[in-house]
């Protein structure tokens, strides 16, 4: 079983999806209808959708509330990636100019709440009482993490709870919800579905770890920006995190950091300095740890097709490279 | 408790849910429009049970202060680190609220008015769209229309879903009244402007004068135009008798206010 032919498998569904999105993002005014769809073509690698169309092969997959529940959570997704934009003042993502940089700031607002409340509506037809309360929190949670990582940038005595939490909050908790909707909408058991959302906690974590390294070692080709984006913008992720537990190196960061008039040199000298400082390795050991640990439930999971397939998924996010 | 002391109490319940200390260090606190909440007050006693309608206004309120606090996302490039920090936190508590409305009704099993609120919510945007994006030559009247919309968005959808559908048209009139006259104070002020006035001033009249006279019309109109509707519906058996009188004199205070300042 391989990435490869796991979407395959999942074409038929993954398409599905593809089509449900297109119709919910059929907006009655051009530039909303433009603006979604210029994101929705932009592709991705649909890995929230994947999980829950997986997960739901522990119980009823057919079940129309699975597709739906995939669909709403891509929504709730791309909602966040345009007002992310914003934040983050970006102009080009996958490629592709961004909503705010092809109109405006405002018409991403627009756009993103009107994919937001389309998300919910989609959601609204689920009949579980239970599932709604787990959803809402998740997407109360996101929000929350989103200001918190505002909050956090440039304070390097922050500690690893925090980025932890933030990271949990940033990415790791959508993609737990997306294994434990699977579940529950094809009807499983609420303690297979938390089992479920574990290995997506897990994975999720890993999964932005990775990224928070691939951030310092990556190209600027690979990454779309400069490498040592995330500490140029105060953004104090892990391999920052260990690099200031170094007495030799935590002088250099700070002062980075706390300099309004840093220089490109200055910058690309203490990202260098962290490169290789051990700390990118440290990084790695705890993103490996979180990819054990999803590895680890899967073995109290029912040992079916499905299994092995989340297990590969796991192989290939711990196989992106550093 | 009277209505006007339980409605102060939700709007006192809703300023601490509301309140997010790091966010209120860069963004002024979020305003509460007690107009908006009294009319859900009055809507929601009719229809659910007393012990819920705190709640249910509280939900609604909370969807609203999302949408308006996405209003004041601004465009163009900003210099300082305060500035950017703020117009992330714009984006960012706006979120934060809309995805409170959900979070508090879910605790309640209450998906159904969730839905209403998504379906406004996109009502909503569409309509700023139509305001401020209008894919063909737009007349007055139509964007007026579109501001309308956007300002009962919700409450014309929730009096709807609560079997007020004929309400749906004095509210409209009643908050794109409001909207204009708080606009035009804004605009009054040297200096702080109102983007929403300087749109449409550049966009169909391209004069003060002109556009005051316009505006001035525009207002007695809809005044008018909501005290024959309101008096329409009055007499209806299951009205909510006091939202009646409360709009009412709401209506000739804010215009009053207007004829004040000229």
């Amino acid at each position: 079983m391989t990435i490869a032919l796991i979407y395959a498998e999942q074409k038929r569904n993954l398409s599905a999806i593809e089509t449900q999105l297109e119709k919910a993002l059929k907006a009655p005014h051009p530039i909303l209808h433009e603006a979604s769809l210029d994101l929705l073509k932009a592709g991705g690698k649909r890995i929230r959708p994947l999980l829950t169309l997986l997960t739901a092969q522990y119980g009823e997959p057919k079940r129309p509330e699975v597709i739906c529940s995939a669909v709403s959570l891509e929504l709730i997704h791309m909602a966040s990636l345009v007002h992310d934009d914003v934040i983050d003042d970006s102009d080009i993502r996958r490629g592709k100019p961004t909503v705010k940089s092809k109109w405006d700031n405002r018409v991403a607002m627009y756009t993103g709440d009107y994919m937001f409340a389309k998300a919910i509506e989609i959601l609204s037809t689920f009949d579980s009482p239970a599932a709604h309360r787990i959803i809402s929190k998740v997407i109360r949670d996101l929000s929350i993490g989103e200001i918190n990582q505002i909050r956090d940038l440039y304070n390097w005595k922050q500690n690893l709870r925090c980025y932890l939490l933030r990271i949990k909050r940033k990415t790791a908790i959508l993609m737990a919800l997306s294994c434990q909707l699977g579940a529950l909408a094809a009807g499983c058991t609420y303690p297979l579905s938390r089992k479920l959302y574990y290995y997506g906690y897990f994975l999720g974590m890993s999964y932005q770890i990775t990224d928070d390294i691939l951030d310092f070692v990556g190209d600027e080709k690979q990454l779309g920006k400069p490498a040592g984006s995330d500490l140029r913008n105060g953004n104090i992720t892990l391999p920052t995190y260990y690099a200031l537990k170094q007495k030799e190196l935590r002088r250099s960061i700070i002062d980075v950091l706390e300099s309004e008039e840093s220089s490109d040199a200055d910058w690309r000298k203490v990202i260098n300095l962290i490169k290789t400082s051990g700390a990118v390795e440290r990084a790695a050991n705890l993103s490996r740890r979180y990819l054990q640990k999803a590895k680890d439930i899967l073995n109290e999971l029912p040992q079916k097709k499905v299994t092995r397939s989340l297990q590969e998924i796991a192989d290939f996010i711990g196989s992106r490279n550093y | 408790m009277t209505a006007s002391e339980e409605i102060e109490l939700i709007h006192h319940r809703l300023s601490e849910y509301l309140n997010h200390p790091y966010v209120s260090r860069f963004l002024p606190k979020p305003e509460i429009d007690k107009d908006k909440m009294s009319v859900y007050y009055f809507l929601f006693q009719l229809r659910t049970e007393p012990e819920n309608v705190g709640s249910f206004v509280e939900s609604a309120m909370v969807a609203e202060i999302g949408l308006s606090t996405h209003e004041s996302m601004t465009n163009g490039t900003l210099e300082t680190k305060h500035g950017v920090t703020k117009r992330q936190l714009t984006a960012l508590s706006g979120d934060f609220y809309s995805a409170l409305y959900y979070y508090s009704l879910a605790r309640k099993d209450d998906i159904e008015v969730v839905k209403w609120i998504a379906e406004a919510i996109q009502s909503f945007n569409v309509n700023k769209c139509r305001l401020y994006y209008p894919n063909h030559s737009q007349n007055w009247n139509q964007a007026l229309e579109a501001l309308g919309a956007v300002e009962s968005a919700l409450v014309t959808r929730i009096a709807s879903k609560l079997g007020y559908t004929s309400w749906a048209s004095f509210l409209n009139d009643f908050f794109l009244v409001k909207k204009l006259i708080l606009e035009h104070r804004k605009y009054s002020v040297k200096d702080s402007g109102s983007i929403l006035f300087n749109y449409l001033m550049k966009r169909f009249t391209g004069d003060t004068e002109t556009f005051e006279q316009r505006l001035e019309n525009e207002i007695r109109h809809l005044k008018a135009r909501f005290f024959t509707r309101i008096g329409q519906e009055e007499n209806r058996s299951d009205s909510p008798f006091q939202l009646v009188p409360y709009l009412k004199d709401k209506m000739q205070a804010y215009c009053q206010c207007k004829v004040g300042e000229g």
